[in-house]
């Protein structure tokens, strides 16, 4: 890559870098996840004058579709799922680049594919620039991988100075496969140019995270082992498989939310401050708190571990079915719907302190937070009360931080209570923050590397859940899979987990 | 807006005590009122009496996205005691259904009360937080409010294109810029609005391949409503690229080509709204010309081509949203630091105007 002098008018505005042309590549294009989440978000993008001024996207897929069928199928879905109403004037300048191949198992649609991609540098000037957005299942991954290098399209074009790919979670279903996979992606993409989404990094209250804790001085020195009792982590979902039964069926809440999801925020939650915000800065910090992860040991693994499934009960007032009598769920599946853990991360600043993350489906309501509560006074002055204070950072929904301390009660009693001191973004911020899929997909564009995972730390993630899954059969702890009744917040074990500490989960 | 407590004040005292009861009385073991400040808000009506009631009701809005505190000053009254105030609150419901307030305090002063405006604005500002004062229309002449507002503000926010003689608001703006003693910032709206337009100039030179034509710029044409707009414009390009007075209305390049720079009104359009920009440049011994231009009967729909060797790339669609003034103001209510960039370019603009 050719290095160019920065653009001098981008200085102070939005992005002090803008876009250059590119050609968006989405392969498996007919997919939810393009009409979903992908063509709504670079709509948004159009509208808020974030796309290159050159741009084109191309769909590919494996059944035949005109170029116009496949732009009418991705307006209906954008219509029906962007966050803004869709303008037609705007959407006809994007659907104007828009356009769709046909590739199946062979080289050959790969190769028209490069042909295409050709005419679009001469026609669009895209600037023989590519993002490959691989939007396909984990099984597809490798041998379209080998479609694009058979091809020669893991190379920019003529006057190309970039050719980047974009992978979907998961990354693999265990530390194996995660590496085969990362070494195929390093045959065929050079690592910087590979891009792994875990869309909870494109969430504003998720990069919050590393502001709140470096660019405020008064938590960093309590954000240690000396201040801090515990920390909790929930991802809870009051949605069950919805139609993704055979996906999940595979997965498990282990492998869907917590390899991924809820190690990132616990990595936000507990890395060391990075040198700078490069994005090699960051992630290294991430990678050293998954390496410090206390391995899981066998014998412990029920006393610090639980899992379980849900059964049937009433969520937000509405009767739901069990886990069992999902749709592509087998009938005797062990499969878990949720999972808590109680995790050691080894290093100076946590010793001692444990985290404990708890994921599930079909719980009361949708809530993810990061809560830390601090450790009690050290000499009890009053009589009552004296709770310990908790800070809890709000990621979805309503997205906040709340402080709790004590108050004295007016009045001539010494009467202590708790009260909350609440931050939310709804109530400073007036703008809604844009989708999550909106800031990656520009990040990629741009070359941004720092929302993304790296290969090193897919792997590290891995190798913990892989002992710890190891573990779990090795013990059959699947043969004695708790229910827990869908509506409530998990299984009694969940809650006999912290009781053991002396500890509680927060009510939520 | 609600009209509790709307009874004259004579001190800030008074006012203090009068807010503080409004919070008592707010909140119930029911309904909990959530009190958020994120700012102070001191708004100077300049105007007319009626300049009052439009920014109360701007004022309600802001509070909606950006809470805090604000002191609205009404133009001087001719008669009656020499100041009044009241306050009110500003609620409206947030997340999760919580009600939300921010406060306002109106001053109401005679001409010859003017005087204890600033020392009261300065008693009732909330501590630590960073003070925005809007100065609504009007010529920044000296004296009166002008001098004390600006020494207690961080930042000092206007629209310049909806002023008169837009030329001399600049003139005025670059005064209080260069203050040497001023830590504040101003936040000129006629230069946010701009900024869409500048990111779109900006982006026609993000393809690396075009950006060597950014040193070969022969001619900026700007087509605008108003003086300011081209000002702004021009200025921005004269100081990201380097450019130089050459004397008169001459400006050259880093390498001695002159660079031309007209200004045209678009007729019937808005003070500060921009029609049309065009640049054209040498580069590789050919011609480059990137235009931007508004679609007729839609001054905020844009149109923007790039014709480079003789080869016009295909022309894209975007929305350079016109922002009414509460959006505006938010916006600029949103900025925080110092922007070298605008300063260089209001300098360079003040140059242009005086060419």
């Amino acid at each position: 890559m050719t290095e160019v002098e920065d653009n001098p008018l981008r200085v102070g505005l939005r992005r002090d870098r803008g876009a250059e042309p590119c050609a968006i590549v989405i392969l498996g294009a007919s997919g939810d996840l393009t009409r979903r989440k992908l063509v709504p978000a670079l709509y948004n993008l159009l509208e808020d004058r974030l796309l290159p001024s050159s741009f084109a996207v191309v769909g590919v897929g494996r059944r035949e579709m005109s170029h116009a069928a496949f732009a009418s199928e991705l307006r209906s879905g954008t219509v029906e799922h962007s966050r803004r109403d869709l303008d037609p004037e705007l959407w006809d300048s994007l659907a104007a680049g828009l356009s769709y191949v046909a590739a199946g198992a062979d080289v050959e649609g790969y190769r028209r594919l490069a042909s295409h991609l050709d005419r679009l540098d001469r026609e669009r000037g895209t600037g023989g620039n590519r993002l490959f957005y691989l939007a396909v299942p984990p099984s597809a991954l490798e041998p379209m991988l080998g479609m694009l290098a058979a091809a020669g399209l893991n190379r920019p074009g003529p006057g190309g100075r970039f050719c980047r790919v974009v992978l979907e979670k998961p990354i693999g279903r265990d530390l194996p496969s995660a590496r085969a996979l990362n070494r195929q992606v390093e045959r065929v993409f050079r690592e910087h140019d590979v891009f792994r989404i875990d869309h909870y990094l494109g969430k504003e209250t998720v990069q919050n995270l590393l502001v709140f804790r470096f660019a405020n001085s008064i938590f960093e020195p309590l954000w240690n082992h000396k201040y801090v009792d515990h920390v909790q982590l929930t991802v809870a979902e009051s949605l069950g498989v919805e139609g993704r039964g055979r996906y999940f069926e595979e997965a498990g809440m282990t492998r869907d939310v917590v390899q991924n999801h809820m190690f990132q925020l616990l990595c936000l939650t507990a890395m060391e401050p990075p040198v700078s915000l490069a994005a090699d800065a960051i992630r290294d910090e991430k990678v050293k708190v998954l390496q410090s992860l206390r391995p899981v040991v066998q014998d412990d693994v029920g006393g610090s571990t639980v899992i379980a499934q849900y059964g049937s009960g009433v969520v937000g007032g509405h009767k739901v079915p069990g886990y069992h009598e999902e749709p592509q769920v087998a009938p005797g599946s062990r499969t878990e719907t949720y999972a808590a853990l109680k995790l050691s991360i080894d290093n100076w600043r946590w010793a001692g302190v444990p985290f404990y993350l708890r994921a599930g489906k079909r719980l009361p309501k949708r809530v993810t937070e990061i809560a830390l509560r601090f450790r009690g006074v050290p000499h009890r002055l009053f009589e009552h009360g004296a709770v310990p204070n908790t800070l809890a950072l709000r990621i979805q929904p309503d997205e906040g931080i709340t402080l709790k301390f004590e108050t004295k009660v007016p009045g001539p009693q010494p009467r202590i209570q708790p009260v909350a001191m609440e931050f939310r973004y709804g109530t400073s911020f007036g703008q809604p923050p844009p989708e999550a899929y909106e800031r990656l997909i520009l990040d990629a564009i741009l070359g941004d590397p720092t929302l993304f995972i790296r290969a090193d730390e897919v792997e590290a993630s891995w190798d913990y859940i892989d002992r710890l899954m190891g573990a779990w059969q090795a013990g059959a702890r699947r043969d004695d899979l708790p229910r827990y009744t869908a509506g409530s917040w998990g299984p009694p074990q969940a809650d006999s987990l912290l009781r053991r500490d002396g500890r509680a989960w927060r009510r939520l | 807006m609600d009209p509790a407590g709307q009874r004259t004040l004579p001190s800030p005292a008074d006012i203090e005590r009068q807010l503080a009861e409004f919070w008592r009385k707010a909140s119930t073991d029911e309904q909990a009122v959530m009190r958020a400040c994120s700012m102070n808000l001191v708004v100077v009506c300049t105007a007319d009496a009626g300049d009052v009631a439009r920014a109360t009701a701007c004022v309600a809005r802001i509070a909606e996205t950006i809470p805090g505190r604000s002191i609205v000053i009404g133009p001087p009254r001719d008669r009656g005691t020499d100041f009044e105030a009241y306050v009110s609150t500003n609620c409206h419901h947030g997340p999760a259904g919580a009600q939300v307030c921010s406060e306002q305090v109106t001053i109401d002063p005679t001409a010859h009360g003017l005087d204890l405006v600033p020392g009261t604005v300065l008693q009732l500002l909330v501590e630590d937080m960073p003070v925005y004062t809007w100065w609504r229309g009007g010529s920044l002449g000296e004296g009166g409010l002008l001098d004390p507002l600006v020494g207690l503000s961080d930042y000092w926010v206007l629209d310049s294109a909806l002023a008169a003689h837009g030329r001399e608001q600049l003139e005025a703006l670059e005064r209080i810029a260069s203050r040497p003693a001023w830590c504040g910032r101003i936040l000129d709206g006629a230069w946010i609005r701009l900024e869409p337009w500048r990111e779109v100039i900006a982006s026609f030179f993000d393809d690396p391949s075009l950006r060597p034509a950014l040193g070969g710029i022969e001619r900026l044409s700007v087509s605008s409503g108003g003086p300011v707009a081209f000002a702004y414009l021009a200025g921005w390009l004269v100081s990201r690229l380097g450019l130089r007075h050459s004397g008169g209305g001459r400006w050259s390049r880093p390498d001695g080509a002159l660079v031309e720079l007209t200004d045209s009104r678009a007729e019937g359009l808005a003070a500060g709204r921009v029609a049309a920009v065009r640049i054209e440049a040498a580069h590789r011994d050919t011609a480059v010309v990137f235009e931007a231009g508004t679609a007729p009967g839609r001054p905020d729909r844009v149109s923007l081509s790039v014709t480079a060797e003789g080869h016009r790339l295909p022309p894209r669609t975007i929305d350079l949203p016109w922002l009414d003034e509460t959006g505006l103001v938010c916006g600029l209510l949103q900025r925080t630091g110092r922007d070298a960039v605008f300063d260089d370019a209001l300098r360079q603009a003040v140059r242009l105007i005086r060419a």
